[in-house]
């Protein structure tokens, strides 16, 4: 089973000094408990898992890049019999271009990254918040 | 197309297949190797090129249908 690499081309939206991303989370405002990752959140990988799939697990979110990607998500979630809601709102992060502190990183599908950074971090970068 | 393997407790990405059969074969190893509760809280959904999102199945279900695949 190969796994597929999202081509070199696929950049993050950027608002001059700022990357931006749209991450869905269950409160307003968010907390740190929303940019945990699977493994802080205490769910397990299979002991097969690639070192590249336990580092993402490890170390990385998902976040989308647009809030219509992200709204999308979410509504095809809850559209699921029974549905699976998995946030309320979506978050609108900033992150600086030159940061040293948050990597990015574009993941398939399209329109879809992994931020690393820590928790704390990742929530000090959140610039607004909307309803689903 | 691709389809999308998702875990929703911590709403991240577990993995993106290029086909249904090979995302549901991937969810029928993890469920015998660690058992069907240990990915209860995993959602599949298809995206076409357009962003269209589609829920296929989560849960319980998610197991069910790709055990069908298997025993078909």
């Amino acid at each position: 089973m190969v796994e597929h690499e999202a081509p070199a081309n696929w950049q993050p939206t950027q608002e001059g000094n700022f990357y931006v991303f749209y991450r869905i989370v269950e409160t307003d405002p968010p907390t740190v408990t929303d940019f945990l990752t699977a493994s802080a959140r205490g769910r397990n990988i299979s002991r097969k898992a690639t070192p590249q799939r336990l580092d993402d697990w490890a170390r990385r979110i998902s976040v989308f890049q647009t809030a219509d990607r992200a709204r999308a998500a979410e509504l095809a979630m809850r559209a699921l019999r029974p549905p699976h809601p998995i946030g309320d709102f979506i978050a609108m992060l900033l992150i600086p271009v030159n940061s040293q502190d948050v990597a990015w990183k574009a993941t398939p599908p399209v329109g879809h990254f992994t931020l690393e950074a820590a928790p704390s971090l990742l929530l000090d970068c959140v610039h607004s918040v909307v309803a689903i | 197309m691709t389809y999308n393997l998702w875990e929703t407790d911590s709403r991240n990405l577990i993995r993106s297949f290029q086909s249904e059969p090979e995302a549901l074969a991937f969810v029928v190893d993890e469920a015998a190797e660690r058992g069907a509760n240990a990915i209860e809280s995993w959602a599949l959904m298809s995206q076409d090129d357009n962003g269209h999102v589609e829920g296929i199945a989560a849960g319980g279900e998610l197991v069910a249908r790709a055990r069908r695949l298997v025993t078909a």
